[in-house]
């Protein structure tokens, strides 16, 4: 009996010894969620969505959808300046497109599991689910870690466009921050699918690969002080296509839908990235040149590197892309938000007609007091694709945003967030993207909530 | 074009006539501003028992703006505006936790004084021994201290102040757009982490628990408590690792070699002394405090309460024991 009393206390004990090395949970996140208004009747249209495509003119009061992120992560051990950690995110979407498809509250996630319609075919489905991170990592003394497991990895955005410029996350392994001379090394393994290959009578070609499949090395140089111009950072991926034995056979054949798996080449993406400290911000000046699968994302579309493009159709196809972007401060009352976005893409096999695109967009941030701010975004977008695809001139469109916010956490200038905001959106130019709505989709009115933690 | 104009307009008034809904935050004046109100206002009292004392208790959780019209006073460590707090009496031992919020780039740094009835100092804890909390969700970026109140000291009063040593120093905090990189997982923007200068004002908070609870950095949540289940902890009972600022939270210790009476200083800035730094290693403890604690620990594991028998081993190592664990654990032992 005395016995059985003494072992709760000697847990006790240990756990007085030990109470000290509590290692928290971290909880991070990120959301946003609101309504809007066409002025012209109906909820809002917005002409940028996160996801496939990105905020060409600003994503500021022109995001039709519910979006967050919530994040759980964990020192599991930690013991003589190693550590090991446990991370997992999973994410919470509406569905995205231009027409605002954000459904009512109730209590579905969604109502079907064909993957078809479900996601938005009414008001009470409209909701998706995702598991984006889940990864363990060992940090060793020297700083150096080595990873396994699906993550998010060392993604380059800016903010103001929702616009991932290098994003080579997905299932992978690596090892990273490895000091080597003045900068530090990384290098990852991550897997990336691509479609279903069918045979030639639209059934699946094989059972056992569901996705022709590319194998990526992504190799990193970062944190090179170059003086006080700031830090460059090298980044390289290389994709390899490996495709099964029925595959091979398609392709050689051309059967199926080769078409849209059978790329058989191997590509890369270069990026070099030049952070200075600037103004109580940064500036980030970028270059980007992208060849084959990774042509397209490197010209003109979100999120490089999250996907190997296999289209045969992508074949010799080579982009460059020039990025400047940043966040200063111009006293205490101002904040500004920028980026510029210029991209070319060489269509390949002889095509010297390049399609061409540049994007600009500001965010000047006035502070009127500790919780209240009054923020104009200006954006332009303009595109020439060439004659070749039957866009031999310029379109333009432009998107006016002003809005007025409100953040307890004015410490954060630009970056205040959590932020309410009530907006009102404008839209104008050449290029009709506008065309699936039977109204005049010009202005917009709306109220948003954005948070991070 | 003419309704988008027509919006604008509506929006720029609103933005005008929003001071209405604008003014609900703290009015803390800059810096420079606040020196001036502090070097211009009239000390308020000669002894620090004149000041104006808040009753707080347990429960207690609020924010407080030090803005620049509370009384000011000459302490030996210089001029600083006062926040003066009544404490609770006849209670066990509990925990006050008091935050200062990093606003638009300046902080309050707060130095705490715990006097007794009679107006006596029992303990300080320096500005630097504050912990830096970076922001989350709604909070801000802060500098919070988790202040253990042993009854037995007779503790009575909290005055928050700061010194003029302080108001030279600065504290460093994430940048905000570092912050966004953490929360969304992209790379690190490679911005230098800003500086908040120490300003005479600022916004504070205080929490007044019920018991003690663990220190600033060192709490656990139920999430944690959750997670530590479901992996259990990897720690063993020879690594004590403990929190960075275990240290700091030790050397915050009663200065009980002599109870410091706060005589007005002398007004001439030129006379003015810093307190001493408030530090007693372990082991510095007089040996009839050491004793006492240590009795107390024999009680309280003679009648199996071991958890408050822990909090007095911590409270006492905080105040500077060198003996208090060890006969802590020879007592558990001897429950066999």
């Amino acid at each position: 009996m005395a016995n059985f009393k003494a072992l709760p206390i000697a847990a006790a004990v240990a756990t007085a010894l030990v109470a000290m090395s509590a290692s928290a949970v971290e909880f991070h996140g990120y959301m946003r969620a609101g309504f809007g208004a066409n002025v012209d009747g109906g909820s809002q249209y917005c002409y940028g969505t996160g996801g496939p495509d990105w905020h060409f003119v600003g994503r500021l009061g022109d995001e039709c959808d519910t979006y967050a992120e919530l994040s759980l992560s964990q020192d599991v051990y930690e013991k003589n300046g190693e550590k090991f950690s446990v991370n997992t995110l999973v994410a919470y979407g509406t569905r995205e497109g231009f027409a605002d498809a954000r459904g009512n509250s109730f209590q579905g996630v969604s109502l079907s599991n064909d993957g078809t319609a479900a996601e938005y075919s009414t008001p009470w489905e409209g909701q998706r689910l995702s598991f984006r991170e889940a990864y363990a990592k060992y940090t060793m003394k020297s700083g150096a870690g080595l990873w396994a497991g699906n993550r998010f990895y060392g993604r380059k955005d800016i903010h103001i466009m929702d616009f991932y410029y290098l994003n080579n996350s997905g299932y992978g392994a690596g090892i990273e921050n490895v000091q080597a001379g003045p900068g530090q090394f990384s290098a990852a393994f991550v897997q990336h699918k691509w479609k279903n290959p069918t045979d030639g009578s639209g059934n699946a070609l094989e059972g056992t690969q569901v996705y022709s499949t590319a194998n990526t090395i992504d190799l990193r140089y970062g944190n090179l002080q170059v003086g006080p111009v700031g830090a460059l950072d090298f980044v390289l991926l290389y994709a390899h296509p490996s495709y099964t034995k029925n595959q091979e056979d398609a392709i050689k054949n051309g059967t199926g839908n080769v078409g849209d798996y059978g790329l058989d080449n191997d590509g890369f993406s270069f990026t070099t990235e030049l952070s200075t400290p600037v103004l109580g911000g940064f500036n980030k000046a970028v270059i980007q040149y992208s060849t084959e699968g990774y042509a397209w994302a490197g010209f003109k579309s979100n999120h490089l590197g999250d996907s190997y493009n296999m289209e045969q159709g992508q074949d010799d196809r080579k982009a460059l892309r020039l990025i400047d972007h940043g966040v200063v401060k111009f006293g205490k009352q101002v904040d500004f938000g920028y980026a510029v976005v210029y991209a070319q893409l060489d269509k390949g096999n002889g095509n010297n007609d390049d399609a061409k695109f540049y994007s600009v967009v500001l965010r000047p941030q006035f502070k009127w007091n500790d919780t209240m701010s009054t923020i104009l975004e200006v954006g332009n977008y303009s595109q020439k694709f060439g004659s070749t695809w039957g866009a031999p001139d310029w379109d333009d469109f432009q998107k006016f945003t002003l809005a007025q916010a409100w953040s307890p956490l004015q410490n954060g200038g630009f970056w205040a967030r959590p932020q309410l905001r009530v907006f009102a959106s404008y839209y104008t130019g050449s290029q009709n993207y506008s065309g699936d709505i039977d109204s005049e989709n010009d202005t917009m009115l709306g109220a948003q909530v954005e948070a991070w933690w | 074009m003419k309704r988008f104009v027509t919006i604008v307009v509506a929006l720029l008034c609103s933005s005008a006539c929003s001071t209405i809904l604008g003014t609900g935050g703290p009015h803390i004046p800059p810096k420079s501003e606040a020196m001036e109100l502090l070097t211009a206002a009239p000390v308020c009292c000669q002894t620090i028992a004149q000041l104006p004392f808040r009753q707080i208790s347990p429960g207690f959780n609020e924010a407080v703006e030090i803005s620049g019209d509370e009384p000011v006073y000459e302490f030996p460590s210089g001029r600083s505006f006062v926040e003066g707090f009544r404490l609770p009496v006849n209670r066990a031992g509990y925990s006050i936790v008091v935050r200062s919020e990093i606003r638009n780039g300046e902080l309050f740094s707060p130095y705490l004084l715990v006097l007794n009835d009679k107006f006596e100092i029992v303990e300080r804890v320096a500005a630097e021994q504050f912990t830096y909390v970076p922001a989350s969700g709604m909070t801000g970026d802060t500098v919070a201290y988790s202040l253990n109140i042993v009854p037995e000291l007779g503790a009575s009063y909290l005055v928050v102040m700061t010194t003029t040593e302080a108001m030279t120093k600065t504290t460093k905090y994430i940048s905000a757009a570092k912050a966004y990189a953490l929360a969304n997982n992209v790379a690190d923007p490679g911005v230098p982490d800003p500086e908040a200068i120490h300003s005479p004002v600022g916004l504070i908070a205080l929490q007044v628990e019920g018991t003690f609870v663990a220190p600033v950095g060192a709490q656990k949540d139920a999430v944690d408590q959750w997670f530590a289940g479901l992996w259990g902890t990897s720690s063993t009972p020879d690594a004590v690792a403990r929190p960075a600022d275990y240290e700091a939270v030790a050397r915050a210790v009663p200065d009980s070699s002599a109870a410091l009476v706060i005589a007005p200083a002398a007004v001439s800035s030129t006379a003015a002394v810093a307190p001493t730094a408030a530090s007693a290693p372990a082991g510095t403890m007089m040996a009839e405090t050491e004793a006492m604690y240590n009795e107390m620990i024999t009680k309280t594991v003679a009648s199996r309460d071991i958890d408050k028998a822990l909090k007095l081993v911590d409270e006492a190592e905080r105040a500077g024991s060198a003996s208090a664990r060890k006969v802590f654990i020879d007592e558990v032992k001897k429950l066999k």
